[in-house]
Order: structure tokens, then sequence, then C-alpha cells
């Protein structure tokens, strides 16, 4: 492989692995909230109100970051697409 | 915490759970299969030709109250052959580079790596201030690369594939994206941005979310690292498997073709991982510079 394919194909992963990982985060934020709020039941006995309320908030923080992520890169995108033009 | 703790570290030995109910279930039948599945795991003896090398066990350690068994295991073992590796190839490449101008052979070899990190990696996602991390960079870099090829050496084993190893190397990309953000930022502005710059009523659901942003991306890090190093062993130790399963040598040629090209892919994950865990932590190192720079600019 030459150094240019290397490069090349480096900077394909750097351009694509924030969106690759987004989806990665928003799945273990809902992963980490059910695993605190089952420990948290567990510790207070509240069997499965507080897992319930862990899996909600998981949800919802990982959609917010997940948009806010994503209207962040369009708009970089889209002002770095106008300088080019 | 701790129980927390324990939920993942039982989660990573699901796997030696399915393969005892697989054990339970088919009893003598596919026993060396199930044998070939255990070396992918952590465990207390290496294995040398002809036998294995019993190593030093200690009793556990209590600590506020939680019991940690220091034993070295054959991770730990191959972990500190990776960092003793990774320590003589940077003296010698550092020492052959400093004596001559041009760079030969190790010094050269390793140079073009210093030098595809610095152009292809710091320098985009963070920055010309970003170089000044390049040491702890290029650390996380050769101690990943090493770690993963270590498993594709016959009688080694991977470090990585234990999610102790990634979970402490997450931790430290954790401090660093924190500090350098505090570093750049100033901590009243660090602070300031964990509210989200929403209306003050809100910041009790704000920061929560934020904070838990913070930990999801070294989260992420650790178990994508963990995956792929566990995940392509495991499809290694399936493929040799098959032999066993089929119980004749006919068969052979096919699972070894294909256990082959699985190293090849091996080859080039273990590179990759590498490659994506230090980009990201840089990454994520400069997410936390650049508001700041933005912000500057703005002004």
């Amino acid at each position: 492989m030459k150094l240019e394919d290397l490069n090349s194909l480096a900077k394909a992963y750097r351009e694509a692995m924030p969106y690759l990982a987004i989806g990665v985060q928003m799945a273990a934020m809902v992963i980490i909230m059910f695993l605190v709020g089952k420990w948290a039941d567990e510790k207070f006995s509240t069997q499965p109100w507080l897992m319930i309320a862990g899996i909600i908030f998981g949800i919802s923080a990982g959609f917010y970051h997940f948009f806010k992520f994503v209207t962040a890169e369009s708009k970089k995108s889209n002002t770095s697409s106008k300088n080019e033009n | 915490m701790s129980s927390i703790i324990d939920t993942i570290k039982t989660s990573s030995h699901t796997i030696s759970g399915i393969t005892d109910t697989v054990a339970a279930h088919t009893e003598h039948k596919e026993n060396i299969f199930v044998e070939l599945l255990h070396h992918t795991q952590d465990s207390p003896y290496l294995e040398v030709p002809f036998g294995h090398i019993n190593l030093p066990h200690f009793p556990p350690v209590n600590i506020f109250g939680i019991e940690i068994d220091f034993s070295i295991t054959k991770h730990v073992f191959f972990l500190w052959v990776s960092a003793i590796i990774v320590l003589f190839i940077a003296v010698a490449a550092a020492r052959k580079n400093t004596k001559s101008k041009i760079p030969k052979g190790i010094g050269n070899f390793i140079e073009v790596f210093v030098v595809f990190i610095r152009d292809e990696i710091v320098i985009p996602n963070m920055g010309k201030e970003g170089v000044r991390y390049m040491p702890y960079l290029l650390t996380t870099f050769f101690f990943i690369l090493i770690m993963n090829l270590t498993g594709l050496v016959p009688y080694g084993s991977t470090s990585t594939s234990n999610v102790s190893v990634t979970a402490a190397l997450a931790i430290i990309a954790f401090v660093m994206i924190q500090s350098s953000a505090i570093r750049q930022q100033g901590i009243g502005h660090y602070l300031a941005h964990l509210t989200g710059g929403v209306h003050w009523i809100l910041w009790p659901i704000m920061i929560p979310i934020e904070v838990l942003g913070l930990f999801t991306k070294p989260f992420a890090l650790c178990i994508r690292l963990f995956a792929n190093m566990t995940g392509g062993h495991i499809v290694i130790v399936s493929l040799i498997g098959l032999i066993f399963i089929f119980k004749t040598i006919w068969v052979a040629p096919i699972p070894i073709a294909f256990a082959v090209g699985i190293n090849i892919l091996e080859l080039f994950v273990a590179l990759l991982q590498a490659y994506i865990f230090t980009m990201l932590t840089s990454l994520f190192m400069g997410l936390g510079m650049q508001v700041s720079s933005s912000k500057e600019n703005s002004h």
C-alpha cells in the first residue's frame, strides 16, 4: 500500500469517524444510565422505578447530544462549502 | 459504584458463561472448542510450547472496602511486555535520530508514524496548539498498537481484549480531554459550557445531561477497542474450532484459509483501532479546545 493511499484512508476515517462515533455514544448513554439506575434501585430497594427513570434520562440525553452534534456538524459543513464556492 | 463495575465485569465474562452452558449441554462433544474459546480470555498462566507457566498469585488486597486482586495474569504480563517493547523502540529511535541528521533504519520507520500522527491526526483536529499534547497521543498510539499486535504472535495474548485495560486507557483519555479543555478555556468558561447556554431554570436538567455527555465519549472508546479486539480473536478461534467440530482433516483447508484471511484482517484492525483510539481522543480534545478559539474569534 502506498503512503498516499494510507493518507487518503486516514482522511476518510477522520471525516467519517465522528458520525460513526455518535451512534455508539447514544447507545452508551442509555446503557450507562440503565446501569446507574439498576445500581441505585438495588441500593434504595425501589425496583424498578429508578431504572426506568435512568433509561428515560439516558434516551433523552442521547437524543439531545445526537441532535446537538448533527446540527453543529451540518452548520460547519455548510459554512465550509460556502467558503469553497 | 462498585456494583456497576461488577455488572460490567460480569457482562465481560458472559462469554465464559456462554461457553460453560455450551459445555454443560454438549458435555464431551465440543470440549476442545470450548477450551479453544478459553484461550481468548484472561488466565493465571502463560501458554508456552509443551505446557503452561503458572504466574504468581497474591491474596486480594482490601482498599476502601473493595477487594482488588493484584495477581499477575496473562494479560498483565503482556501489558508489561508491550510497555517494555514500546520503551525500547522509542529509546532506540530517539537515540538514532539525534545521532544523525538523516534518519535511517528504526529511526526512519518510527518517524513515518510520528509525522503521520502529527500531520493527519493532531494538526487537523486540534490545530497548532495540539502539538503540545503529541507525547501523550504518540504514547497511546504505540502502546495500543503493540498491545494489539502481541495477540497475533504465537502463544501471545492481546491485553486490549480485556475490558479493564481499555477502561484504564479510557480513564487516562478522559483526564486528558478534560484537562486540555480546562487549560485552554479556563475553569469559569469550562463550567459555563456545561450549562449548555440555556436559561438558569433549565440548569438542573441541562447540567446532568452535559456531564453525562462527558463520560460517554471515553466509555464508547473503551467498549470500541475491547469489542474489536475480542471479536477478531473469537472469529479466528471459531474458524479453527470448526475442524474439531467436524472431526475430520479433510475440512481443514477451508477454515485454515479463512483464518489466515482473518489474521491478515486482524493485522489491519490492530493498526486501525490504535489509529481510531488516538484520532478520537485528539478529536474530543480538539472539540474542547476549539470552543474557546471560535468564541475568541467572534468577539
